[in-house]
């Protein structure tokens, strides 16, 4: 795509109107030529600017080249005045006067009260002048809206294929007129780098790029390309600086800041920026990730994670980012409260540390306390309290010890992969057989069903932990049923002894039938008593 | 001031050399009394080298091994390249160069022998339009190796076109077509007032008359000896050169009479062809038609280049020996509807072109700095005026030089007509300038010049004298193919990904001479010392944007041995390319951080090929096209087929070759081209395709994904990136396209591989195939402990095991970039 220039149109290089031939063009550049050959010039009327200095060999050169090829000086007369009319001559010396509104207004009414397309296509040039010499935001716009009227006008662009063809001397095809139609916009775009260049605001780029949709090849060459530059050379830095947090930040800030640079330019919809802004997402992500992961450092990692939301231009982008940031905070109160777990833990009993469990878990959100390494850890510090309880009940015969790891178990049922109403229909098997056997003296039954819960538990197709709390469950179930009657057997027992005694005693001092019957009285009433003391519920 | 008086069309098969002589044009004949001399170096038995008709006649008279060895023709194509020419009788090995300064000397002796007195120690030499540098270069070395110190090339369709314009007066277009030896030009010329312009031009450096004889002896004679019972092998070089020797002459004799006879008499190690076969037009036509038709294409492309209005061309001009064919000239005529002009002699048209461009160079205005002028008490004058216009006056500049500092200034210029028919009376110098406008009289004038002192005194001056002519003017010579530096650069279409491109300083058709400077930055460190070429800059010449599609001009070899300091990255680097009239083309770098300059031009020939590479190449590009989807007209993909088809063919030829070889390296870079061209047409619309069967996939996935509370999470973010997509294909976004593609990708399998299910699978699917894996023993390893993961439901070491398992598959890592990457960058 060839560069197309303001002050250094080739008609304004070598002070010639539009429309001329070759023989005309070749004889003034010969001049012109001969004059820079020893630092001379020439001044026209027409110069819409001092054109000393434009006027060299290179640039001149570079016309004749423009001009006597067909593409190129169709592009070139499109961007110059026409001026078929002293009037408009008038007009185009106004402007190398600088009375751009009187220029303006001549065109403006012309094409305002026919349908005069020259008056219009000078019209948008002379706003575009205008705005090049004096910054003047109002003029540029109104610029492109002419540009667009013209671009959008089929009527226009018959009328000047006709027209251009009426001085043309070289016999331009139709295919070059839809081509400079197809790429008004992105001339147009160099023009307006030529205007940039001098009005350094970033309101001409957005609003060019607003108005046409178009950034062209040279501003983004000229005024973007250092800006882009640097974000991708400091995303190539974030990983090479990755051990130093300040220097990190450091470029954190310098590529959002040359980000904001590219958005003050208003071209955030434009798709090779978006497509930059989501890679600069992506590396923030990544490395957000590998400063949670390698570092654990989460307040960097946070950093750049909302870095990477702020700057990101896709919804799926945002999503995800949106999910790591939650991550990172569910990450970030799981450690804390791992941290206050430990330190209120130290030395403690597992009773404690279950308690404290408890308490502790309300701090974590609910859908991290579903969570699987959340749960596993829970029911590692349930098995720890539960087996120690439970091994110490059995040792101790502990009713109440059973009692309790049967009911903690049960409470945390929801924490394993079980059946809840299976093995509430199991464990009422285990409790029952349990109290018969235990009631009936069969021992043996009741480890044999102690031992058969084992091997049930290794038949359950769920996960370890599951399996540990079904075990947990029945064998605290069967054990917290028989203790009682362990007990109350032994106090029996117990009590045959002492009555015999009374009854031995008592018949030495008295009567064989008061010493039988003390002997009954003591049987029953020790009966009785180990009844209230072991077996009422 | 003096202007160059000779003019030399070194062509392909014939050569021709024309002076000026009083304003006239003059073709000199040689001493066998032609006005062409063959291209042909024959070295005799005493080693003496002869040029021209004599050499030629060994070739085709003498068939013995000996003589056959002993010469050579078509020496033009190899300029430019490094391959030598090995005469036995000669002794030492020839490069083109030095056997294109023979037919040169040749040349220059005719007109010694008619003329002594013309100088010969400037000249012009014509050369193909297409012409890279490398090739023009070489022809600048061979004219300063047969003692032409200043040497300008012009190109031959614009020799032409001069002195057509020279013969007639018409404002016309004209497609300027040029069918020489071995090469084929086309330029579309304005011709208006007696000035002319190049509009357009195009070629083929390996389309010629020597491509017409091959066609004409494989599509004619050998399928009519064939079909008379002579099965030999017509493969042997030997055979096939005495055959299209046959084939030359009879396509002459169709240029006067409509039918001949070939008569063909070869004696053989076994056997004799002795056959005459009756050759029509018609059978020439058929025989040559693909080429003419390959002619016809690119004048058409031309036409299109030019953007000028078919309609608005009123002639073609013909140049060349193969012009001569009314068969092709019908052809011309009836194809592209414009009427032809054969006005001029083909076969000297070129050489009198170069004559008469010679006169509007003036000899000084050359080689300034190789003038050693003696320290005389003149003045000296810079003018700048044209030798030869169409115009009726012209402005002409000039500065005086005082011959020393106490010399008393020169107060007034006066330029007079030889005939007293003008005088432009005392011009003030202003500042030592002075601007007069000088007539063109209707004849060749010779205008005095005359220096005043102050106080009246006439000066000395040198030049005393300008001669000035009214004629055809031409602005200069274009430049044929854009040129520039592989830069690396943020490539927008890519997301602003770093891209290697070319970065133009010149374009096409630019007005020789020319010279540019442009600052770029270091890509990376360049370290003192370093034996490497650690600074690469290469500059390329080709219309592709891509670097290595167009052909290598020169590496810039700038190694850390030749600087003194480190140089950071992003230091800058001035870049000063320049080009003059005769294409000598100089590139240096200026590094302004150590103040140094580099004239570090490594090479001045053209790139070695090999066969294999070429071969290689070739099918990689095959696969790359069979990748890209048919559009719906199949116009890429039968465009595409059809050069892969022509390209295996040249590459055919290539082993024996060496211009074959050449051949087929600038067709592989058009392939390469074409296929660039059809990829991109194609990629949004493929990128669209993948996307919808991506879609498909992952929306299946997600249904049955792992774990399953991960199903949600997945279906949201595909939605997300599908609702970019959908918009993307409306809007014809290709970027956001292409990347949301590639997000989607991306996604797909890290989803996959956080699956165990997925990972099972994968495990499963190894331990089917390990047995046939060059990697039995690693995958085996692998796979066991895969499955120990499996046992203890460690989805991370599974992960890691399916990883390592691929990695042992990915060839990736051996693909090494085949270019070294730019050092330099905007």
């Amino acid at each position: 795509m060839e560069a197309v220039r303001l002050i250094r149109n080739a008609h304004h290089i070598l002070g010639l109107s539009t429309g001329v031939d070759i023989k005309e063009i070749r004889k003034r550049a010969n001049h012109l030529l001969n004059l820079a050959r020893i630092e001379e010039s020439e001044k026209y009327e027409t110069d819409i600017t001092d054109m000393a200095s434009y006027r060299t060999e290179q640039n001149i050169k570079k016309a004749v080249e423009q001009l006597c090829s067909i593409k190129t000086r169709l592009i070139e007369a499109f961007f110059w005045f026409e001026t078929p009319t002293l009037q408009d001559f008038s007009s185009l010396k106004s402007i190398s006067k600088g009375e751009y509104n009187t220029a303006i207004s001549y065109w403006k009414n012309l094409s305002a009260n026919s349908s005069n397309w020259i008056a219009k296509k000078n019209q948008a040039l002379a706003h575009f002048i205008s705005a090049y010499h004096t910054g003047n935001e109002a003029d540029f716009m109104k610029s492109l809206v002419l540009w667009r009227d013209i671009i959008t006008s089929d009527q226009f662009w018959s009328f000047y294929q006709e027209h251009y063809k009426l001085t043309d001397d070289l016999g331009t095809n139709v295919a070059s007129f839809n081509e400079l139609r197809t790429n008004l916009f992105e001339y147009l775009s160099w023009l307006t780098l030529d205007l940039i260049r001098k009005n350094p605001t970033p309101y001409f780029v957005k609003t060019f790029f607003e108005q046409t949709g178009v950034v062209g090849r040279g501003i983004e060459d000229h005024i973007l390309a250092s800006i882009i530059s640097k974000v991708k050379t400091e995303i190539d830095k974030v990983d090479m600086e990755k051990d130093d947090s300040i220097k990190l930040r450091t470029k954190k800030i310098a590529i959002e800041s040359a980000l904001k640079e590219l958005s003050a330019y208003g071209l955030d919809e434009y798709s090779p920026i978006r497509v930059l802004r989501e890679n600069c997402a992506k590396s923030f992500r990544d490395f957000s990730i590998a400063a949670y992961n390698d570092n654990g450092d989460l307040a960097l990692s946070k950093d750049f994670l909302n870095s990477a939301i702020t700057i990101s231009s896709s919804d799926s982008f945002q999503l995800q980012a949106e999910r790591d940031k939650a991550q990172l905070e569910d990450n970030a109160a799981f450690e804390a409260f791992v941290k206050n777990l430990v330190s209120r833990t130290k030395d403690s009993s597992n009773r404690v540390k279950w308690d404290v469990f408890l308490e502790e878990e309300q701090s974590l959100p609910t859908h991290m306390r579903e969570e699987e390494t959340f749960l596993n850890m829970k029911a590692q510090a349930l098995f720890n309290f539960c087996g120690e309880v439970f091994q110490r009940s059995l040792d101790k015969l502990d009713e109440n010890g059973m009692k309790i790891v049967f009911e903690e178990m049960w409470k945390s049922l929801g924490i394993f992969n079980l059946n809840g109403d299976k093995v509430r229909e199991l464990v009422s098997e285990y409790e029952k057989d349990a109290r018969a056997n235990a009631s009936t003296k069969q021992f043996q039954k009741i480890d044999e069903d102690d031992k058969s819960v084992v091997e049930l538990s290794q038949k359950i197709k769920s996960d370890e932990n599951s399996k540990v709390a079904f075990l947990f469950l029945c064998r605290s179930a069967i054990w917290k049923e028989a203790i009682p009657y362990l007990h109350y057997h032994k106090f029996t027992k117990n009590i045959q002894t002492v009555a015999f005694f009374v009854g031995l005693i008592t018949l030495a001092n008295t009567t064989w039938y008061l010493g039988a019957g003390a002997w009954i009285a003591c049987i029953v009433a020790g009966s009785q008593l180990g009844k209230n003391l072991y077996l009422k519920k | 001031m003096k202007t160059i008086e000779v003019g030399i069309d070194l062509g392909t098969t014939n050569s021709a050399i024309a002076v000026v002589r009083n304003g006239e044009v003059e073709i000199i004949k040689n001493s066998n009394g032609e006005e062409t001399t063959p291209s042909v170096v024959f070295a005799d038995k005493n080693g003496k080298l002869v040029v021209g008709s004599k050499a030629k006649r060994k070739a085709i008279d003498d068939s013995s091994l000996e003589s056959a060895k002993n010469w050579r023709a078509e020496v033009k194509r190899l300029m430019g390249t490094n391959e030598t020419v090995i005469l036995p009788s000669y002794g030492s090995p020839l490069s083109p160069e030095q056997i294109s300064s023979e037919i040169l000397k040749s040349l220059l002796a005719d007109i010694s022998r008619k003329y002594a007195e013309v100088s010969l120690s400037s000249a012009v030499i014509t050369v193909p339009a297409h012409f890279s540098t490398l090739q023009s270069e070489a022809t600048k070395r061979a004219g300063d190796l047969s003692g032409i110190s200043n040497v300008v090339l012009l190109q031959e369709p614009i020799a032409a076109a001069v002195a057509y314009g020279f013969s007639t007066n018409t404002d016309d277009n004209w497609l300027v077509y040029d069918l020489g030896g071995g090469t084929f030009d086309v330029a579309l010329v304005a011709s208006r007032g007696g000035s002319l312009t190049v509009l357009a031009h195009g070629g083929d450096n390996f389309l010629g008359g020597k491509d017409i004889d091959a066609a004409i002896a494989d599509n004619f004679i050998i399928p009519a000896l064939k079909a008379k019972g002579h099965t030999h092998s017509y493969n042997d070089q030997n055979l096939h050169k005495k055959l299209r020797v046959c084939s030359e002459q009879g396509k002459i004799d169709l240029t006067t009479s409509d039918t001949t006879t070939i008569d063909i008499e070869i004696d053989l190690e076994n056997s004799t062809i002795s056959e005459s076969l009756t050759f029509t037009r018609k059978d020439l036509l058929n025989a040559c038609q693909s080429i003419f038709k390959r002619t016809v294409d690119i004048c058409r492309e031309t036409i299109k280049e030019s953007h000028v209005d078919r309609t608005s061309i009123g002639k073609i001009v013909l140049v060349g020996g193969p012009t001569q064919m009314p068969v092709l000239r019908s052809y011309l005529e009836s194809e592209l509807k414009v009427k032809v002009d054969g006005s001029q002699d083909p076969l000297t048209v070129v050489a009198k072109g170069a004559a008469l461009f010679a006169q509007q160079v003036p000899v000084t205005a050359l080689k300034k700095s190789n003038c050693n002028l003696p320290d005389l008490p003149v003045y000296q004058l810079d003018i700048n005026y044209l030798p030869v216009t169409s115009e009726d006056q012209q402005t002409i500049t000039g500065k005086v030089k005082l011959p020393s500092l106490n010399a008393k200034p020169a107060h007034t210029i006066c330029i007079q007509a030889e005939d007293k028919s003008y005088t432009s009376g005392d011009v003030l110098f202003k500042n030592d300038k002075f601007i007069v406008q000088l007539p063109t009289p209707k004849k060749s004038t010779q205008f005095w010049i005359y220096l005043k002192d102050s106080d009246g005194n006439l000066l000395e001056g040198q030049p005393d004298a300008v001669s000035v002519s009214r004629g055809v003017s031409i602005s200069g010579a274009p430049l044929p193919h854009s040129l520039g530096v592989s830069i690396l650069s943020l490539s927008s279409a890519k997301g602003f990904a770093e891209d290697e491109i070319m970065d133009i300083f010149f374009q096409k058709n630019s007005i020789l001479p020319v010279a540019a400077t442009k600052r770029y930055y270091t890509v990376a460190d360049v370290k003192a010392s370093e034996v490497e070429n650690a600074l690469p800059v290469r500059v390329y010449e080709g219309e592709s944007s891509t670097p290595n599609r167009n052909s290598l001009v020169c590496d810039l070899a700038i190694t850390g041995e030749m600087i003194h300091a480190n140089l950071k990255k992003g230091s800058p680097v001035d870049i000063t390319i320049s080009i003059d009239e005769s294409r000598q083309l100089s590139v240096k770098a200026y590094l302004p951080e150590i103040d140094l300059t580099l004239n570090a031009r490594a090479t001045i020939y053209d790139e070695d090929i090999s066969v294999n590479d070429l071969k290689q190449t070739l099918s990689e590009q095959s696969h790359r096209s069979s990748t890209i989807p048919e559009d719906d007209s199949g116009e890429n993909s039968a465009q595409v087929n059809e050069m892969i088809s022509d390209l295996k063919t040249t590459i055919e030829k290539s082993a024996s070759d060496s211009d074959q070889k050449r051949k087929a390296a600038k067709q592989l870079k058009d392939l390469m081209v074409a296929i660039d061209n059809a990829e991109a047409r194609a990629e949004f619309d493929r990128n669209v395709a993948e996307f919808y069967q991506l879609a498909e996939e992952v929306q299946g996935y997600i249904a049955e994904a792992n774990p399953k509370e991960k199903r949600s999470e997945y279906a949201e973010t595909f939605g997300a990136i599908k609702q970019e997509c959908v918009r993307a294909i409306e809007t014809k976004d290709a970027i956001i396209l292409k990347q949301e593609v590639e997000k989607l990708g991306r996604s797909h399998i890290q989803w996959l591989f956080s699956d165990p299910a997925f990972l099972v699978g994968m495990v499963k699917e190894a331990e089917k195939v390990k047995e046939q894996s060059k990697n039995k023993a690693e995958i085996t390893k692998i796979v066991e402990k895969c499955k120990e993961a499996m046992q203890s439901n460690d989805v991370d070491a599974l992960r890691a095991g399916v990883l390592a398992m691929l990695a042992l598959n990915d060839q990736s890592a051996s693909a090494a970039a085949k270019t070294l990457k730019s050092g330099i960058t905007r």
